[in-house]
């Protein structure tokens, strides 16, 4: 755990002097870069792409739209193939599930690729307390594993961390000296994890897609682990949501053109991969048993309301990328696992009344721009549903996090004209606001993750005077 | 079989219905509403015009493509391997065919022999001009590790098997076992996920090198 310095109640390195200033522009410039480049696949390669992106939508929304038949074709073409399916009502019904294919099978120590569906069930913390081990084999996710973090980008977990904090936490963990170079230290963790992939009894990832004709599931990957991940321990399972059915191959043309476009402005990722299933009889490789676990958990709340169309989402990313929002506060700044405004609508969506509550206070974090409905490759009406859920919060009465603020403090300053200047003075001499002094928890938590602004060194009033008295016109 | 999955297909059937009746989804016997849009990139079929598509794409990417006669493949390796120093390979056995270089690489697919080989020597079924994706189709017997597990990958191609765009890569999956896993390999391994630099090599190989066969 990391060591923080306290001055009385307020965590001094939380509230991010210096620290979260870098991670919060190294979040800024990487999100920047990829709108360009996606802009740059998308816009000047793909002439129609405004058509391909309501196509996608029609068949994704299809698919939903029809969600039961799909979900049972895709069992059945997957039992065919030898793969074993099962089906998970919600997070504990999921952990389970895992732990006890993990159990039954011996397994001591499992290598994992990044599956965003395992975040949301909080399935690492599970297989540790049943006393597997677990390595994240993702170069971004190892380090958000070593650093005891989360992470804060679907596509790109590290966006928030620059090299010279990868190069601390792999000398601080004995995986190299330190060495600030990324190529150095992306060759260290290959070492490191080529041993895990050998070792390893399962492998866990997601899976972008799974083709109901045909039971494939389709993977994508740049760096090649989720490849090693499914392919070299004995016992290989991959868990998804139950919306990410597709019909048939041929629609992956659509979908995976623009899935690679849209989150990082390739033509295609380097590895996308169709598992047909486990090892055959003659097969030098591959996993002996292959395990698909379909995770409800909350999807079907949205299944035939006014959220229905976000079930389309393909987690490619671009939606956080552009917005002005997520720039500025980081994927950490939203408490949740899925950031950005898909997450938005997502975190309290899923999971149940709790997550209700929970991150009802997300649909606020949006200028509802639209800039993500604008980029998004299915065209999810994301600013629409900000707004809906915005909306049903205030109905069923759901305040922020930590309760609704003390606004009795805040009326009395807010009335008495007297009490306002000599605060707002004291606030200006001592250069911190009553938030980040203030004794009350929620406060502080939020400040772990957000910076207020600094106080101006004179007020509006008093600038203006002095410069009626110097003279100036 | 666990007990979620009727509780799943019946919310998912409660949802779907309730949906129906508040005029949120489509009647369940209500056809797709798909149009043809043009999701093909490249429909040449020139077979120049392929070779050069797949050829710039691949070393925009980082990797290289040696255009070759059939006759002289054997050669080609062999003088890419001397010059690399390559040692300890793996190989498919119809890489090795066509190629008839057998020195520097044995067949043996075990994992230990993977993940030691200093290289690759495989043989691709198709390749693809719009990305310049390499496609690998899983028939019985054939190793998934070896496209991934050795860090240099010679990879044997014949031109005739080109294909424009993904869409027909795609089509050809069709007659595939779907029990059969098939890779798509578009370029080597990378990341960027330290400070955005791009770097070769992360997992999976660090360099392609392709060996196209004129052979038509």
């Amino acid at each position: 755990m990391k060591q923080s310095k306290r001055v009385g109640v307020v965590d001094v390195e939380a509230i991010g002097i210096g620290k979260s200033e870098s991670s919060r522009a190294s979040v800024r410039s990487a999100s920047e870069k990829k709108v360009v480049s996606r802009a740059m696949a998308l816009e000047a390669e793909v002439e129609n792409s405004a058509d391909l992106r309501l196509e996608a939508a029609a068949r994704r929304q299809h698919v939903i739209d029809h969600l039961d038949e799909y979900l049972l074709a895709a069992e059945k073409s997957m039992t065919d193939n030898g793969i074993q399916v099962h089906w998970a009502a919600d997070q504990e019904e999921a952990q389970q599930l895992v732990v006890k294919l993990c159990h039954d099978a011996g397994v001591k120590r499992i290598a994992k690729s990044k599956s965003m569906v395992s975040e949301e069930i909080h399935l690492n913390g599970a297989l540790e307390a049943a006393g597997m081990e677990v390595v994240e084999t993702d170069l971004g996710e190892f380090v958000v594993q070593l650093d005891n973090d989360h992470p804060s980008h679907i596509v790109t977990p590290i966006i928030h961390k620059s090299r010279k904090d990868v190069a601390a936490t792999f000398a601080r963990e004995g995986i190299s000296e330190y060495n600030e170079d990324p190529e150095a230290l992306t060759m260290a963790a290959r070492r490191h994890l080529r041993s895990v992939f050998m070792s390893a009894d399962c492998g866990i990832t997601g899976a972008n897609f799974i083709v109901a004709e045909t039971g494939r599931l389709v993977t994508v990957s740049n760096e090649g682990n989720l490849r090693l991940t499914s392919n070299t321990p004995r016992l290989h399972i991959a868990m998804t949501g139950i919306e990410k059915i597709v019909a048939t191959e041929a629609d992956l043309a659509l979908l995976l053109k623009l899935l690679a476009r849209s989150a990082t402005g390739q033509s295609l990722t380097v590895y996308t991969q169709f598992l047909g299933g486990p090892r055959a009889s003659g097969d030098p490789d591959g996993p002996d048993a292959m395990h698909v676990i379909l995770l409800d958990n909350g999807r079907t709340n949205l299944l035939g309301g006014r959220y229905r169309e976000m079930l389309r989402c393909i987690r490619c990313g671009a939606c956080l990328n552009v917005c002005p929002v997520y720039r500025a506060v980081t994927g950490h700044g939203y408490g949740s696992v899925y950031p950005g405004p898909m997450g938005a609508i997502f975190s309290p969506l899923l999971g149940g009344e709790e997550s209700r509550r929970k991150y009802a206070y997300l649909p606020k974090a949006s200028s509802l721009c639209g800039a993500c409905e604008e980029v998004c490759p299915v065209a999810i009406p994301i600013p629409k549903m900000l707004v809906a859920l915005r909306e049903e919060s205030m109905r069923m009465h759901m305040p922020g996090p930590g309760g609704t603020p003390p606004w009795a403090p805040w009326s009395m300053l807010a009335t008495s004209p007297g009490i306002w200047k000599v605060a707002l003075e004291s606030g200006r001499a001592i250069g911190w606001g009553p938030a980040r002094i203030a004794p009350v928890a929620a406060f502080q938590r939020w400040l772990q993750h957000h910076d207020l602004p600094a106080w101006p060194r004179q007020s509006f009033r008093s600038w203006w005077k002095k410069r009626d008295a110097e003279g100036d016109s | 079989m666990s007990k979620g999955r009727d509780a799943i297909l019946a919310s998912i059937r409660g949802a779907l219905d309730a949906g129906r009746a508040a005029g949120w989804a489509p009647p369940a016997s209500q056809p797709p509403d798909f149009h043809d849009v043009e999701t093909r990139y490249l429909d040449d079929h020139d077979p120049e015009a392929l070779r050069v598509r797949f050829q710039d794409r691949l070393v925009k990417l980082g990797d290289s493509v040696r255009r070759i006669r059939v006759a002289d493949v054997q050669e080609e390796v062999e003088a890419f391997s001397r010059e690399r120093g390559l040692q300890s390979g793996v190989a498919e056995a119809a890489a090795i065919e066509l190629t008839g270089t057998s020195a520097r690489r044995s067949l043996a697919n075990d994992k230990t022999t993977m993940f030691a080989a200093d290289h690759a020597l495989v043989l691709a079924d198709y390749g693809v001009a719009e990305t310049g994706t390499l496609v690998f189709v899983h028939a019985p017997g054939r190793s998934r590790l070896i496209t991934i597990a050795p860090p240099l990958q010679l990879v044997v191609l014949r031109a005739s098997t080109l294909l424009p765009d993904l869409v027909d890569a795609l089509a050809i999956m069709r007659d595939v076992d779907p029990a059969n896993s098939v890779a798509w390999i578009t370029g080597s391994s990378r990341t960027a996920d330290i400070d955005g630099i791009l770097i070769r090599g992360a997992h999976g190989p660090k360099e392609l090198a392709i060996f196209m066969i004129e052979d038509a």
